[in-house]
């Protein structure tokens, strides 16, 4: 039964006794009020009558909520109280199990940091320890003003598991504890939760709770929680179309990542150069064995075209990779010249190598049937946009989203495709200028000012809707 | 809004006395004044299984409501007479809630039997679904 919501409104309006009657029998009948409910009407109820009256009765409807709705439901209506009544700024807590990896997800939760940190308190949250110094470094970012907190998770610290990698995926659901409690326990101590990991287990318990997803990666388990969350958030129409079809949700709201490799200035001295930017998956995910094959063979049965151009693979990679001891083997055996391997570099030398390539290729996704090894967004693929590389690209998941066919750059869903459309562009060099121009054009649309202005204003628009009557 | 500080001051000294009292509990779903139910859709059949269970466990411990729960009151100076005038009202109430909360055990026992049944016998289906696709022989008994 829903509770009787324009009575209880008139009666936060007119009389203390009568709203308080109400209202506490609302939450023992176990009428259905929701937690935003009672939060607004209380508020409406302390702004309409005299201090006198509501100081009186104000401890015992806490008391009456804490034992019938749990604590926590009492914690934070006290909390709303606060920031609706500006005593305080609202309290941020951004969630990231894998904050101690360098990553494009935690470069947008730390993004989110950086743009939040003026006008809320900001805490990151991690399960291993990590510096909030080393997160300035790795992207790039101010977070002077934000704080860190590691939660410590037992399940993952026993022997046996990795000692630096926090994988849901070990969680027996039918005879483990939930191990990522200690996280839901401790976003109740925010206003505002955000759960950056995609970590479906954790259960939110602030006023407001936002869930990232960069991909939902497993299916629902016992342990889902992404419903109990007030809004979902994701990075592409991809991410989207997939939350839909796996979880039967419907997200809210879409910011695409910030991308932030934008050139001093622009047109650039171009050179003959075909890059590709991707990590060293070990699994070889990103397919940079078979870029090196198609090269060479349009370097055979091109050779005057090809004259000049070469192929430069960078990317990150751990210290023992199979997959990139198979690519060594492989330029070894086959003495390919025109091809350069460039792993783990610094950040000037990637930057450089955006800077002078002409065409940028990414296969990620060819082939593939599992919808979480296609590029969720393609970060990669709008850095090179910025920097006014043409993308030749596998037409799926979030790239399809980034590059306009024809327009910006090519899409392909074969290598054939692939080699006409690269080819197409080398015989031209006008359209490939062109081209060039309106790639960076578009790559701006991705630049992290236009991420910073959507999160503020998205921010602030959470904080008028939900922080209020 | 009137007299902002004091409202401030009031709700500090509720949190203050809450704090403590929020930290000792442990147990999230106590936290949160209620169950953590899991949704059934898009479950792994194991996942189901145990799902199933619990939730028969639960039926089962609380089959019987002519078990009374104790009277008790969180205020102070009034809570023992509210205790004892809920106590007389209830004596005085007995006779005519049993009659009907009999019935109402009878019903529930039924009910949790009839589950029981339902989740035993799934069980002996899916193992003969089972046999079937391995194709072990099963018995004309087993299949009875």
């Amino acid at each position: 039964m829903m509770v009787d919501e324009p009575r209880l409104r008139r009666a936060a309006d007119k009389s203390t006794r009568q709203f308080s009657r109400l209202i506490r029998r609302s939450f023992e009948e176990r009428k259905k009020v929701s937690r935003d409910t009672v939060n607004s009407l209380v508020l409406r109820w302390l702004a309409s009558r005299p201090a006198a009256e509501t100081s009186r009765h104000l401890p015992r409807l806490v008391d009456d909520l804490a034992r019938r709705k749990g604590i926590q439901s009492a914690w934070n209506l006290l909390s709303f109280l606060e920031v609706a009544l500006r005593l305080r700024r609202p309290r941020v807590g951004i969630y990231d199990h894998a904050f101690h990896y360098i990553g494009g997800a935690q470069k947008y939760g730390s993004t989110i940091a950086q743009t939040l940190q003026d006008d809320f308190e900001v805490t990151l949250l991690a399960n291993k320890p990590v510096a909030l110094a080393d997160l300035q470094s790795w992207y790039g970012l101010d977070l002077s003003r934000c704080r860190l907190k590691v939660v410590p998770l037992p399940f993952f610290e026993e022997k046996g598991r990795h000692p630096q990698i926090v994988d849901a995926g070990e969680v027996d659901t039918c005879r483990d504890e939930n191990p990522f409690h200690p996280v839901s326990r401790e976003s109740g101590n925010f206003d505002i939760f955000i759960n950056n990991g995609m970590l479906e287990m954790v259960y939110p318990l602030a006023n407001t709770s936002l869930f990232i997803c960069h991909f939902p990666e497993r299916k629902k388990s016992r342990y889902f929680y992404v419903h109990r969350y007030t809004q979902i958030v994701h990075n592409s129409v991809y991410t989207a179309s997939w939350i839909e079809k796996r979880w039967n949700l419907t997200p809210h709201k879409h910011i695409y990542p910030p991308v932030d490799m934008e050139p001093a200035a622009f047109p650039l001295k171009k050179e003959n150069i075909i890059l590709s930017v991707s990590r060293f998956d070990e699994g070889g995910n990103k397919q940079q064995l078979d870029m090196i094959r198609v090269f060479q063979d349009l370097v055979r049965s091109q050779p005057r075209e090809m004259a000049g151009w070469k192929l430069v693979l960078v990317g990150g990679s751990p210290r023992h990779n199979p997959y990139l001891e198979r690519i060594r083997a492989y330029l070894q055996r086959s003495a390919a010249e025109a091809i350069e391997l460039k792993v783990n570099v610094p950040a000037s030398e990637l930057k450089s190598e955006y800077e002078r390539a002409k065409i940028f290729w990414h296969f990620c996704g060819l082939g593939q049937t599992d919808p979480a090894k296609v590029e969720h967004f393609g970060m990669t693929v709008a850095e090179a946009m910025q920097n006014g590389c043409v993308p030749v690209v596998f037409r799926g998941g979030g790239q399809t989203e980034i590059v306009e066919d024809g327009l910006s750059g090519f899409l392909f869903s074969s290598e054939k495709e692939l080699t006409d459309k690269t080819l197409g562009l080398l015989e031209n060099p006008g359209r490939l200028e062109e081209m060039s121009g309106r790639a960076h054009e578009s790559g701006r649309e991705f630049r992290r000012e236009v991420f910073t202005d959507k999160v503020r204003d998205y921010f602030q628009g959470l904080l008028a809707s939900r922080f209020s009557e | 809004m009137k007299n902002i500080q004091q409202i401030e001051s009031q709700i500090q000294k509720i949190k203050t006395a809450l704090a403590d009292e929020r930290e000792s509990v442990e147990d999230l779903e106590t936290l949160i004044g209620q169950r953590i139910e899991a949704e059934l859709w898009g479950l792994s059949k194991k996942e189901l299984e145990k799902e199933a269970w619990d939730s028969f466990y639960i039926l089962e411990k609380n089959k019987d409501c002519l078990e009374e729960e104790p009277i008790v009151s969180h205020r102070k100076l009034s809570g023992a007479v509210i205790v004892l005038y809920k106590r007389v009202l209830r004596a005085l109430l007995r006779p005519y809630t049993k009659t009907i909360l009999a019935r109402q055990v009878r019903f529930n026992r039924e009910l949790v039997r009839l589950h029981l049944a339902n989740i035993l016998r799934l069980e002996k289906i899916e193992e003969r679904v089972v046999a079937l696709e391995t194709g072990t022989p099963t018995s004309r008994a087993e299949q009875g």
